[in-house]
Parts: C-alpha cells; structure tokens; sequence
C-alpha cells in the first residue's frame, strides 16, 4: 500500500472527523487553562455552575462566570448544522426527563469533579484519581446499554417548530451578550474560579471551531464507548483515543502534567463516591442518548430533548452550588452521595418505565 | 395499570429488586451517618463560618488584639505573643487572621504539623489566602510548609509505621495539597 492511498483512505475514511475534533479538543482544552481557564480543560459541568452564578441561580461569589467557550459549542453547532441543511427542530419524546436527567448528569460530574470530557483532561494531565472515573463511566456506559438491549426507547422524536429548535442558541447568544455588555444583574466573579478565565474572545473562537467539528463528527465521549460495545464501532472512539493524546502532548508540552495521585487539582479522595458519580453521568448519557457535552451539540442542532437537558443542566449547576452536593477536597459531602443514589433510582425507574417489551409492539 | 403488567420478564425483576438496594442502601446511610473526623471537624468549621456568607470579613475584636500580638512580636517577646494567639484563636474560633498567626508562629518554630493544622482552618474559613486573585493569598508559603510537614511526617512513618499522629499529619497534608491545586469550587 502506498503513503497515496493510506492518505487517500484516511480522508475517506469516517474516522477523520472523529480524530481532528477529538485532537482539536484535547489542544484547546489545555490551552484555554493555559491561557486562564480553571485546571484543567474543558468541563461542561462546571461551566454550568459557572453560568448559573453568572445569571444569580446561586450566591457562591467564587463561581459566578459566563464561559463562553460553552455558548460556542452550541453556535458551533449551529452554524454548521445549518450550513449542512442538519439542522432539525424535533424532540419531544421525554422533554421533562430529559430536563431532570440533566439536573443528575450535573449531580453526578459534580460529585466526580468534572464531565467525561474533564474525565479525560484529568487523566491526561497525569492525574491518576480520575482512574476511578474511568472504571465509572465505562460501567454506567454498560449499565445503560443493558437497558438498551433490554428496549429501552423514549419513542419517535417529532419534527416541531422551528422556533422550539432556536431557544437555546438564542439563549446562548444572550448569554454571550450578556457577558460582553456586563449589565448590572448579572454576577461576575472577582475571585475563585470564577475570575479565572481565558480571554473571552479566544474562548468563544476555540468554542465555535470544537462545537462545529463535534457536530460534524458526532462526538461524544459517552458515545464512543457505548457505540464499541454496542456495535463495536470503533469511530468515535478513535477521537477519545486521539483527544487523549493531543491533550498530554499538550499538557506536558507546557510544563502542566504533574504524575501522580496526590495534589491534583479537582481531585476528589473518596474512590468509591467518584466511581458512583461518574457511573451515574454514564448511565444517565445512555439512557438520553449523550453526554453533557454531547447534550449541547444536539441542542444547537435543535434537538428539543437535548434543548430541555441543557436547561436542566444550568438548573443542576444552581443546586448542586446551593445545596452543597459538589465533592471537595475533603471529599463527598452527605447530600451528594444521597443525590447520586437518587440519581440512580431516577435513571433506574426511567429505564424500566421506558421500556419496549415484546408485548408493546 | 396492575404492577403485574409491567413487570413481565427477568431483566424488569431485576431492575426492580436493584431500584429497592439503591432505596435500601440509601435508607442505611440516612439512618447511620456517619462522618470521618475530618469531615466533622472541617463540617464543623464550614457551619461555624456559614455566617459569614462569602467574603471573610475579620472582626473588630479580633484585629484589635491582633494588633497587640503585632506589637510583642517587634519586641520579640514571642513567647507572650505566641500565648495571646493561642488564646485568641481559643476564644475566637472563626477567626481566620489568629489561624494564620499561629500557623506562622507555628511554622517559625519549626512544628510544622500544628502549623498545617492552623493553615487548614484559616483557609477553610478565608479562602482567599489560597486565591490567587486576592492580596491575602499566600498559598505559596503554605505549600511549602506543608511539603516540609509531609516530608516530615512521611520520614516518622519509616521508622514507626505505627505512629498515629503522624499518620493523620500526612493524611492533612495531602488534604492541604489537594486544597492548594483548587478545582472549580
């Protein structure tokens, strides 16, 4: 075979898209800390808690931020979703379940510390604690896909308005004026996390070039493992493998790979509960069909699920800040183990009730 | 619709029998709370400053005899100071500034575990010492008192893995450094 025809078959290949966005993640991600953001890469999870201080849903004055990275994953989407004739306003299956699995999905990540997406960062960077998440979401991920197996299906989406589909990409726009014009009703931290931030322009950009290359690719981090074990299709996989590397390339490259368990940064020391929180955002992103990040790009696509799950996520951000269920460095307070455990107990019975049994059809 | 509808085929059984060890468990947990000395001690500090919402703002009374303690310290009768500290942070419990104090007089005496556990309360009630966005920040210092303490406690450990207190130094220690890196809180 010659180095023509492996160009020639990779660029025809599905899995091109896949490996640039996840390459493409792994690089911003360690650059937009670099440039300012919290350690360590992107993290829907606390972005949302970021954004709901940022709009007064909670009083922490050290997390009160519009990143606008996250806005730019949605336009991102947008864009190309309409430049591809993907765009599609349809949904309506299971709004109010997708709208409390996103308030989970955040319990969850929040008790983990961070998203699938900051799962990677995490381990990329060198930290070995998010070892625990891994074992976590790969077994929330085969959970869900035994409810998969097992008929799990919210029924048909349906075409609806177009306007239904636009809500949160107008939103994320407000949002984004919002943050450029600073109107006195919104909060804008002067310290903690909150005040740490890229350069909101350079945040935007990375935002709209990774929002639009996951729309193309369908990336997902969830999605990748359930798609190997599911039709062991190994595409999307191929972007986690790659955003991985990019990202310790990357993080070693600029000197913020630190080896090791202890120290890390949004490290939590309880192994059993980082285990439970990242099994439940697993489970719960089967069950609706992608992770946080992935919830994003399907509602800048105009998923109206998608839609109600990212509004539920901005909600979940605003609880888990004003009901303290977030693990810290002391590790996972009483309330978000309870809240995980319910968690599980909502998927659970989301699961069963959804069901397609063979007397259903 | 009769439960007996719903439930029709194993996978439903088991999903159902899982669902009541999740309740169970939860139950469990509710009834048996239980919390590591850590975690009581740290939640005992949290709920003691929880009325100082998000910004430290040190009291009167407590800057007014800080500023006593000052005053010895320039006149190097460190063992009165180091006393008064001792008492004020006594007295004044959700005092971040006599936390810090007597982690500093602490760490000058070179008993570096007492002075992480000082360093840990004062951050815990001011963050803003390990927040590098503030002018209190001195999360530097302090990680390289607790890197002392840890290589200390860790070297006791050699020679008497049994030894508790060093055990829970080292424990502290890593808490403190887990602290210093910040997450998204």
């Amino acid at each position: 075979m010659t180095m023509s025809s492996i160009v020639k078959k990779i660029k025809t290949s599905a899995i091109i898209l896949p490996i640039l966005c996840g390459t493409v993640i792994g690089v911003f991600g360690v650059l937009i800390t670099h440039l300012g953001n919290p350690a360590i890469g992107f993290c829907i999870s606390c972005s949302m808690e970021n954004m709901a201080g940022f709009l007064g849903l909670h009083g922490n004055i050290r997390m009160q931020y519009m990143r606008p990275e996250v806005a730019g994953f949605v336009l991102g989407a947008f864009i190309l979703s309409l430049t591809s004739k993907e765009f599609k306003s349809k949904g309506g299956s299971a709004a109010i379940i997708y709208f409390i699995s996103g308030i989970f999905l955040i319990i969850g990540a929040a008790v983990f510390i961070g998203c699938p997406i900051k799962l990677v960062f995490r381990l990329a960077a060198g930290d070995m604690t998010a070892i625990a998440g891994v074992f976590g979401l790969i077994g929330g991920i085969l959970f869900g896909v035994a409810f998969l197996r097992n008929g799990h299906y919210f029924g048909e989406s349906h075409p609806s308005g177009k306007l239904n589909g636009l809500v949160v990409p107008f939103f994320m726009v407000t949002l984004l004026a919002l943050l450029f014009t600073k109107p006195s009703f919104v909060n804008i931290s002067i310290k903690g996390s909150g005040a740490s931030y890229a350069p909101p322009l350079i945040a935007l950009a990375f935002g709209l070039i990774i929002g639009g290359l996951s729309q193309r690719s369908r990336f997902c981090v969830t999605g990748a493992v359930r798609n190997f074990v599911v039709a062991r299709d190994f595409t999307l996989a191929w972007g986690l493998v790659f955003m991985f590397v990019s990202a310790m390339i990357t993080s070693l490259a600029l000197g913020m790979y630190q080896f090791g368990i202890h120290g890390q940064p949004s490290s939590n020391p309880d192994y059993t509960w980082s285990f439970l929180g990242m099994a439940l955002v697993g489970f719960g992103s089967v069950i609706i069909g992608g992770c946080p990040y992935r919830q994003l790009i399907k509602a800048g696509e105009g998923n109206i699920d998608s839609a109600a799950a990212v509004f539920g996520m901005l909600i979940g951000g605003a609880i888990v800040v004003n009901w303290g269920l977030a693990a810290k460095a002391a590790g996972t307070p009483f309330n978000g183990k309870i809240a995980v455990l319910l968690g599980f107990v909502f998927f659970l019975v989301v699961g069963l009730a959804s069901r397609v049994r063979a007397k259903d059809l | 619709m009769h439960i007996q509808e719903l439930i029709i085929d194993r996978f439903d059984k088991t999903v159902l029998l899982t669902i009541m060890l999740v309740i169970a468990v939860m139950i469990f947990m509710l009834i048996t709370r239980n919390e590591s000395s850590l975690e009581k001690m740290l939640n005992k500090v949290a709920e003691d400053s929880r009325s100082l919402k998000n910004t430290y703002v040190e009291s009167p009374v407590v800057v007014k005899h800080l500023s006593g303690v000052r005053k010895l310290i320039s006149t190097h009768r460190d063992e009165l100071a180091f006393n008064r500290l001792k008492k004020l942070a006594a007295v004044h419990p959700t005092s971040a500034e006599a936390h810090r104090w007597l982690a500093d007089l602490y760490a000058a005496r070179q008993k570096l575990s007492l002075a992480v556990n000082e360093y840990m309360l004062a951050v815990e009630l001011n963050p803003d010492y390990l927040d590098n966005h503030t002018k209190d920040f001195i999360g530097k210092k302090i990680k390289v008192i607790v890197n002392e303490s840890l290589a200390e406690n860790k070297k006791k450990l050699i020679f008497s893995p049994g030894d508790k207190e060093a055990g829970k130094a080292v424990k502290t220690a890593y808490y403190m450094l887990r602290k210093i890196a910040g997450a998204c809180e």
